[in-house]
């Protein structure tokens, strides 16, 4: 409290300074005056008492000032001085601040934009109350990693460990309307959903303990496409897979949970964004499975007491499941985690490791150019602290002005920061879980604030300590008296520019090498072999409800009318588009030769199921035996295809065709194809025919694939109306050429590489002007010598090479320091999203070769003017 | 005869002793009563007491009114504030125990 009572009375007294001053002047007045009648009556002459009574009192001016400063506005005024000198100074010297701003708004700017992303992702708590009690509950198996929940209803009886846990599923629903069928996300879920996750609706309510599988919540995006955003929603009809159902509230904006579960099929119309959110309409029996689920825990209950009581539970549940399911476990993870997990937080700390890089750089930069200013202000300088001004003045003078740069740079830096940030948010909104949460919000901007708070002091500090130790003791002298105005820097000083030269062209190597890496990748992951032919090939998806149980003819009959199309060369359904199939899965370890024992161990087999002109239309080849054909329909003897993995896995150099399986008869071996991603090669695959698997046809849909003999485009509108004549009810969504397929499969890798080689080209930038700034530092201060050299009949191809070699000198020291780098930290590259190989020359040569031929541009220029140099002007200016 | 001067810091010491032992009091008076206190030994630059005063005003350990003096002049009377005597007493306090320390220390042997 008497702090702030201090506040508060200096704070009254800065509105009444003059007050104050008058004041202390009376009273110094009457004690002058009082001290001079005691001197009179003691028997001084009247001036003679006036004298010493102003003798005895001291300084009265400087008294005064002291007296007044005690409410401590001291630095107040000087803050408002140093500000207006920097503002001055800043506006003469346009050239200097214009880069140093530009440098710093980049630099701040960059951070700020991936700091939000990481803010928005990763550091914000989950919108959801008490988030830090949600968990994640997985099924593990040795066999399939994980999976699916199994024994959620025992778990749920005898854990005492959760407040609530809830089961649900991801699926496809289809909204009948007048312009056909529409497939929607939906959520099939536990009736204690929303209240577990404690998000209120946005209208109406969210589902209660008795409402009926009737009942839907939708979004408030869908709620807006669909219905226009009516506000008498609330209680309307909606079809949904031929049902009638009523709508009982809308989930806001914001709720998207779970989170990116949209897009696991990345082909809705939603932009990966769940529609709606439907009760379970089964029941989840005791040995049942459920795909995901979520739990509240009891408050005070640890997620690892949690999981050691799950472990116990899940302990006996194995004892009884079947052999191949044997060493299955539940786990839990706290939702944060489940949802941002370590493949996408990895990312995202290496890519602001690499802009904070960048701002290192920008820092150095500004830093260099300071002090270079400095210098030449040492004059300056040294006059003033020739006439008194205390060194700590001086210091926070230059601290000042950095500081200012850095909030002007960092208010450019905000701009720049929108916009990357708009830039990215059209990429991870749909592609980095919480991605849509992404904003700038209060931290962000604290965070930058943060950044330029730093980063003027950094810039400052350099040039601050640089002063100090000038200005103590006697070598102003032979600062002042430099003639040549240019004072020119201490070694120290030289030191610590060459050295920040050295460091800005190592981190520009660091970034090059990381940036051109990922660009050969890119080149390496185009030019793989996918086991396919992408060209000239469209790809539809195609589903309607209740497909499930159905035979699947209608599909054969689409296949066969398109691929007599004019220009069509083949045409065929699978359920899962290789590329495409990110984060479904459909596999079983269920295979064996008939009769004989099922081989261990078990391993995951990915499950196919297509019609006979799909590994025609992807050009994928039959390496054995035959294809599927029309004749392989359901009442025919089973038939199945596997791919060279599962061949060599299962029947090694034994010839697989032929051999009689639990699911059918091997006709074939098909060739590899690369289904997950690009990069990893062809797991074990077991293709079947559609008509004999009917029963499997999931509600999601079946993507057609076909291939033309030329382009695809005129295609497309006649693939739908022969889906229109076979069955109205299809509805077509998400046509997209194979090559585009191919090309969003690498979008992470795309996204992060141009975030990359955005950040390379700005250490490039920041490089070449620190170069250069250094460089044309130096031959304005050695003007003189170069003069004499000029005169004393140096060439001018010997003065440009006496320039270049300094900067090339630096430059190469650079290069060294950071190939150094970037072998020190190859190691983190493990934790790249994607894999990249370590430099080698094909990437270090064009990196050097780069930054060597833009340091020479930035020598260039200066190295041109030393040659050019006039030595009469010159020297007549001494 | 020479005259020391005050050890740094010690100057709001005085000034508080003062006031708390003679009520209120302009400047001029207060520094004629340190002085004559101290026998004249110390040796007060007299001007250093106003921003002196102005400080323990900021601090609140004294408070100032306008009033006049016995010739009918103009001044400012300083007094001190509860908070002002609980500062000079901690101050004392401190002072005691640390000359009492120097003396100790000094006597010893």
């Amino acid at each position: 409290m008497g702090v702030l009572a201090e506040i508060a009375r200096r704070l009254r007294a800065l509105a009444s300074r003059s007050r104050i001053e008058s004041e202390v002047s009376e009273e110094m007045r009457l004690h002058l005056a009082l001290r001079q009648e005691q001197l009179v009556r003691e028997g001084l002459a009247h001036d003679a008492a006036r004298d010493a009574a102003q003798q005895r009192f001291g300084n009265a001016l400087r008294l005064r000032e002291e007296a007044v400063d005690a409410w401590g506005w001291r630095w107040l005024e000087d803050f408002v001085h140093d500000l207006r000198y920097a503002l001055r100074d800043l506006v003469v010297h346009k050239a200097f601040s214009a880069v140093a701003i530009a440098t710093l708004a980049l630099g701040i700017g960059a951070n700020a934009a991936i700091f939000s992303v990481v803010n928005g992702v990763v550091l914000r708590p989950l919108p959801f109350p008490e988030p830090e009690r949600l968990v994640q509950m997985y099924g593990w198996s040795p066999v399939f990693g994980r999976e699916p929940v199994t024994g959620l209803v025992q778990v749920r009886s005898e854990s005492q460990s959760f407040e609530a846990l809830v089961g649900y599923e991801v699926g496809a629903r289809y909204v009948r309307g007048s312009g056909g069928s529409e497939r929607v996300m939906a959520v099939r879920t536990e009736l204690e959903f929303f209240s577990m996750l404690g998000v209120p609706p946005f209208l109406g309510r969210t589902f209660r303990a008795d409402d009926s599988p009737m009942a839907v919540v939708i979004s408030e995006r869908f709620w807006k496409r669909r219905f226009g955003g009516d506000p008498s929603i609330v209680g309307r009809a909606i079809v949904l897979d031929d049902r009638p159902c009523t709508i009982i509230g809308v989930m806001p904006e914001s709720f998207d949970f779970p989170y990116r579960s949209g897009s696991r099929l990345s082909s809705t119309q939603t932009d990966g964004r769940l529609d709606l959110w439907v009760p379970l309409d089964v029941q989840i029996r005791p040995r049942g499975r459920i795909g995901q689920v979520t739990g509240r825990l009891k408050p005070d209950v640890s997620v690892q007491a949690a999981q050691n009581e799950l472990s116990v539970i899940a302990k006996r549940l194995e004892s009884e499941y079947p052999p191949a399911a044997r060493g299955r476990t539940l786990q839990i993870v706290p939702l944060s985690s489940a949802i941002v997990e370590t493949s996408v937080r990895r990312p995202l700390y290496i890519l602001f490791g690499a802009v904070g890089l960048v701002l290192a750089l920008a820092c150095a930069n500004v830093t260099n150019m300071s002090l270079v200013r400095m210098t030449l202000r040492s004059r300056e300088l040294a006059m003033r602290v020739a006439l008194g001004a205390r060194p700590s003045r001086l210091v926070r003078q230059l601290l000042t002005e950095s500081l200012l740069l850095a909030l002007v740079g960092g208010c450019a830096g905000f701009a720049v920061a929108w916009w990357i940030t708009s830039q990215l948010m059209t990429v991870i909104a749909t592609r980095i879980p919480r991605g849509q949460e992404v904003s700038l919000d209060g931290h962000v901007f604290v965070f930058l604030l943060g950044a330029c708070a730093l980063v003027g002091l950094a810039a400052g500090m350099t040039p601050a300590i640089a002063v100090l130790r000038r200005s103590k003791g006697a070598d102003v002298q032979p600062l002042l008296q430099e003639s040549d105005g240019h004072a020119s820097m201490g070694v120290r000083q030289r030191r610590i520019r060459d050295t920040l030269l050295v460091a800005e062209v190592a981190l520009a190597v660091v970034l090059g090498l990381s940036a051109i890496g990922l660009v050969r990748e890119l080149i390496r992951l185009r030019n793989t072999d996918m086991g396919m032919v992408t060209q000239n090939v469209v790809t539809f998806h195609i589903g309607r409800a209740g497909l499930y149980g159905s035979d699947g003819q209608e599909f054969y009959e689409i296949a066969d009318r398109v691929s007599r199309l004019p220009g069509v060369r083949a045409a065929g359904f699978t359920q899962l588009l290789p590329l495409q199939n990110w984060g479904w899965n459909s596999n079983s370890s269920d295979f064996f030769v008939k009769g004989q024992a099922p081989r261990q161990p078990f391993f995951p087999i990915e499950l196919r199921f297509v019609t006979p002109g799909y590994f025609q239309a992807l050009g994928i080849p039959i390496r054995k035996g035959r294809g599927f054909t029309d004749s392989d329909t359901r009442n025919a003897p089973g038939v199945v295809l596997i791919n060279e993995a599962l061949a060599r896995r299962y029947f090694g150099d034994e010839d697989p065709v032929g051999k009689q399986m639990n699911r059918g008869t091997i006709v074939g071996v098909v060739g590899d194809v690369r289904q997950v991603n690009i990069d990893r090669t062809a797991v074990p695959e077991l293709y079947t025919p559609i008509a004999q698997n009917w029963s499997h046809l999931p509600q999601l849909g079946l993507t057609l694939v076909v291939s033309a003999r030329g382009s695809t485009e005129p295609l497309i509108d006649a693939v739908r109306s022969v889906v229109r004549d076979v069955n109205p009810v299809l509805a077509v969504f998400n046509v997209m050429s194979m090559d585009r397929v191919v090309q969003s499969s690498l979008a992470d890798f795309t996204l992060y590489l141009s975030l990359m080689a955005f950040f390379a080209a700005v250490a490039l930038v920041l490089a070449a002007t620190g170069t250069y700034g250094v460089i044309s530092y130096i031959v304005t201060s050695r003007a003189r010598e170069f003069a004499i050299r000029v005169a004393l009949g140096a060439d001018s191809v010997r003065m440009t090479r006496l320039v270049l070699r300094q900067g090339l000198g630096l430059t190469v020291l650079g290069l060294v320091c950071g190939l150094g780098a970037a072998a020190a930290a190859t190691p983190l590259l493990r934790y790249a999203p994607m894999t990249i190989r370590q430099p080698n020359a094909t990437t270090i040569v064009p990196v050097i070769a780069l930054i060597v031929v833009v340091a020479l541009a930035a020598c260039v220029v200066p190295a041109r003017r030393a040659a050019n140099v006039d030595p009469v002007s010159v020297l007549r200016q001494e | 005869m020479p005259r020391d001067e005050i050890p740094p810091g010690t100057l709001h010491l005085l000034i508080l002793k003062t006031l708390a032992r003679e009520g209120e009091m302009h400047g001029f008076e207060i520094a004629e009563a340190i002085e004559r206190q101290s026998d004249d030994v110390l040796k007060v630059e007299e001007g250093s007491l106003y921003p002196a005063l102005q400080r323990l005003l900021v601090k609140g350990w004294v408070e100032a009114e306008w009033g006049s003096t016995a010739g009918n002049r103009r001044a400012r009377y300083y007094r001190v504030t509860p908070a002002g005597r609980k500062q000079l007493n901690a101050a004392l306090a401190q002072f005691h125990r640390v000359t009492g320390a120097i003396v100790r220390v000094l006597q010893t042997g």
